[in-house]
């Protein structure tokens, strides 16, 4: 990486981290259940400096955004990793996909496989029964229009930084 | 570069929290847990929309019913009733805050109960061996324990702010905190759950409190176990926030003698079994008083056991007795109908 | 392209064909798994459990009994018409044995000396069984 690539990386880290907090303070939200804002940052990450940058924004958010909420190692800290790790591998395998999907249509599989992936860990964690996964369609479905939204705002956010 | 807010960008924003929010409210399950404390199976329930938080109150509500158990067993060389019962008759300082608090309760209870329920009836539990391996005992061996009850001469002296010692003024005098330490250990869990959530049930073997509702918005629903047939509920009750019920029974632990059913509700003042009642239930506002009147009501008997509840401002009752063929009669004070399902 | 992100017509535009089939695979898969995920309300298995561990998992749909091990003695629980009991157990006071069957979701039968729970698990709760039950 380049000097600055990795001072870019490190503003988006920031952007994502402070998303991430704030959405944590929205009132009475689900701890599984973002907005996707700072997922949002790893898309853009992905789209201007490419799979490696978004995989350092996302690992170091995650952990950052643990630290300074206080869940680092706790069950909500694994379950940000799970959605984290889970939306990013599927992103870069969708900015791939043949035939070609928009950043809209990557967004929308980004926000899918954050849900998938955090039920995925909530399953593991506190056992297949738990009826919060009888909200798991409800998740699913709501994660399609949200990351449809978050793309739009990453493609009109990426317009903006033409002087980049 | 430009600094500019842009309208349609922050309309989008605002349209996103808008979707998401309702997602998030839609959420609140009941997360419960089962386990064995104090001679008891325990179910706590907690509706949270956040199932990890509410797993980490449902250990601290545990963990706080166990330090409860521990400082007020009658079955261990190290609790607070052992350490009063050893001190013989001389002051025990340093009784912990607990301890104080319970016994100052089951003190007050057995006063108001004419000494129905007696929280010095330890001797005598201990001669019918309750709950381990009970036995017939001789009338002599019931004189003799029933001698060492009474909770008139338990005292308490304050030394200083929070530091409390207390003394059982009578020789051989035994502690058995049982009957309202239960109760008392219930609401200190609920009191931990609450610290997570409004509504809550914590249900220790038939004792419980609740508080909030359930997440249909609807009151608790609480099942009575009807005294014959331990497999049906003969009446449901709906519990409104900040309500307590607790039953005692004949039918809970009993043993039979010569074709005759010995059960463990014992009249602190007689020493034997009380006959009449097969089935208390009083519901107060917290469980630690629900539990000592469930016991005290038993013991009373029919009449005197709903007049004795009467009496006490928010306690309501029903006690079931047998008629001569056997059916049900329920005795109940005035207000007891409105909790009725 | 330099269309309108910020309205429903510019937003559905901006979408390429992929995209518009993957949105839709993944609305159609929510409805799917909202469908099989329907609770069915009755409850599905017995767990028995001997101090926090589970020791059985009956299937209330099969008939048949079988023997744990617990703190105390042996407990033979038995599964009949989806329903389930207790039917032996050398506990003092046989309580588990006198609570008889049990047949609707988040029920329990509990032995204390055994340090055993029987709780029927799956389908939805119903809302005319009591929360809690004191006895």
């Amino acid at each position: 990486m380049t000097t600055r690539t990795i001072a870019r990386v490190a503003l988006l880290v920031a952007v994502a981290t402070t998303l991430a907090i704030a959405e944590s303070l929205i009132p009475k939200p689900l701890p599984w259940l973002r907005l996707g804002l700072a997922n949002a940052v790893a898309l853009l990450a992905l789209v201007r400096l490419g799979a490696r940058a978004a995989l350092a924004v996302t690992a170091v958010r995650v952990l950052l955004a643990g630290l300074l909420l206080g869940t680092l190692g706790g069950p909500t800290f694994a379950l940000a990793v799970a959605g984290g790790a889970a939306a990013l591998v599927a992103m870069v395998l969708a900015a791939r996909a043949v035939p070609p999907l928009s950043w809209l249509g990557v967004s929308v599989i980004g926000s899918a496989a954050h849900v998938l992936g955090q039920l995925a860990a909530i399953g593991a964690l506190f056992g297949a029964g738990r009826s919060v996964l009888t909200l798991a369609p409800w998740l699913l479905a709501t994660a399609v229009p949200l990351g449809v939204v978050t793309g739009a705002i990453v493609v009109a956010v990426d317009r903006r930084l033409e002087a980049w | 570069m430009r600094v500019r807010v842009p309208a349609r960008p922050a309309a989008a924003l605002a349209l996103l929290v808008a979707i998401a929010l309702p997602a998030c409210d839609r959420a609140p399950t009941v997360e419960s847990r089962t386990d064995f404390v104090m001679g008891t199976l325990a179910e706590l329930k907690v509706v949270s929309d956040d199932p990890v938080t509410a797993r980490e109150a449902l250990d601290r509500a545990f963990a706080r019913l166990r330090e409860i158990e521990a400082l007020t067993t009658s079955y261990s060389e190290t609790s607070e009733p052992a350490r009063l019962a050893r001190a013989n008759g001389a002051w025990v300082e340093g009784v912990s805050p607990e301890v104080d608090e319970i016994l100052t309760l089951g003190l007050r209870i057995a006063a108001e109960s004419d000494g129905a329920f007696d929280p010095t009836a330890g001797a005598l539990v201990a001669a019918w061996g309750w709950p381990e391996d009970p036995a017939l005992p001789d009338s002599a061996t019931v004189a003799a324990a029933v001698a060492t009850v009474g909770w008139r001469d338990v005292e308490r002296a304050e030394r200083a702010p929070g530091r409390i010692a207390w003394r059982l003024g009578r020789p051989g005098m035994k502690l058995d905190l049982g009957g309202v330490a239960k109760g008392w250990a219930v609401d200190r869990a609920a009191d931990v759950l609450l610290g997570v959530s409004d509504h809550c049930i914590v249900n220790a073997g038939g004792d419980l409190v609740v508080r909030g509702h359930r997440p249909d918005g609807k009151a608790w629903l609480i099942g009575v176990q009807d005294p014959r047939d331990a497999s049906r509920i003969f009446l449901k009750l709906r519990l409104p926030d900040g309500t307590a019920v607790a039953t005692s029974g004949d039918y809970q632990r009993f043993f039979e003698v010569d074709g005759v059913r010995y059960h463990h509700l014992l009249d602190p003042r007689t020493g034997w079994p009380a006959r009449e009642v097969h089935s208390a239930t009083v519901i107060a506002p917290d469980c630690a008083t629900a539990d000592a009147w469930a016991t005290a009501a038993f013991v009373l008997g029919a009449e005197a056991g709903i007049a004795a509840l009467e009496r006490q401002p928010d306690l309501e009752g029903l006690l079931v007795t047998y008629d001569a063929k056997g059916d049900l009669v329920s005795h109940e004070t005035p207000g007891f109908a409105r909790y009725r399902e | 392209m330099t269309s309108d992100l910020f309205s429903v017509r510019g937003l559905w535009r901006a979408l390429t064909p992929a995209d518009r089939i993957v949105s839709l695979a993944l609305l159609l898969g929510s409805i799917a798994l909202g469908v099989a995920a329907r609770p069915s309300g009755e409850p599905t298995a017995a767990v028995v459990t001997v101090g926090g561990d589970v020791v059985a998992t009956l299937p209330l749909d099969r008939d048949g009994r079988v023997e744990v091990q617990g703190r105390l003695s042996p407990v033979t629980i038995e599964v009949s018409g989806h329903a389930v009991r207790v039917t032996e157990s050398a506990c003092p006071h046989r309580i588990c044995v006198r609570m008889g069957a049990r047949r609707h979701s988040g029920e329990i039968i509990a032995c204390v000396p055994n340090a055993l729970v029987v709780r029927l698990t799956g389908g939805a709760a119903d809302a005319s069984v009591p929360d809690a039950v004191t006895g």
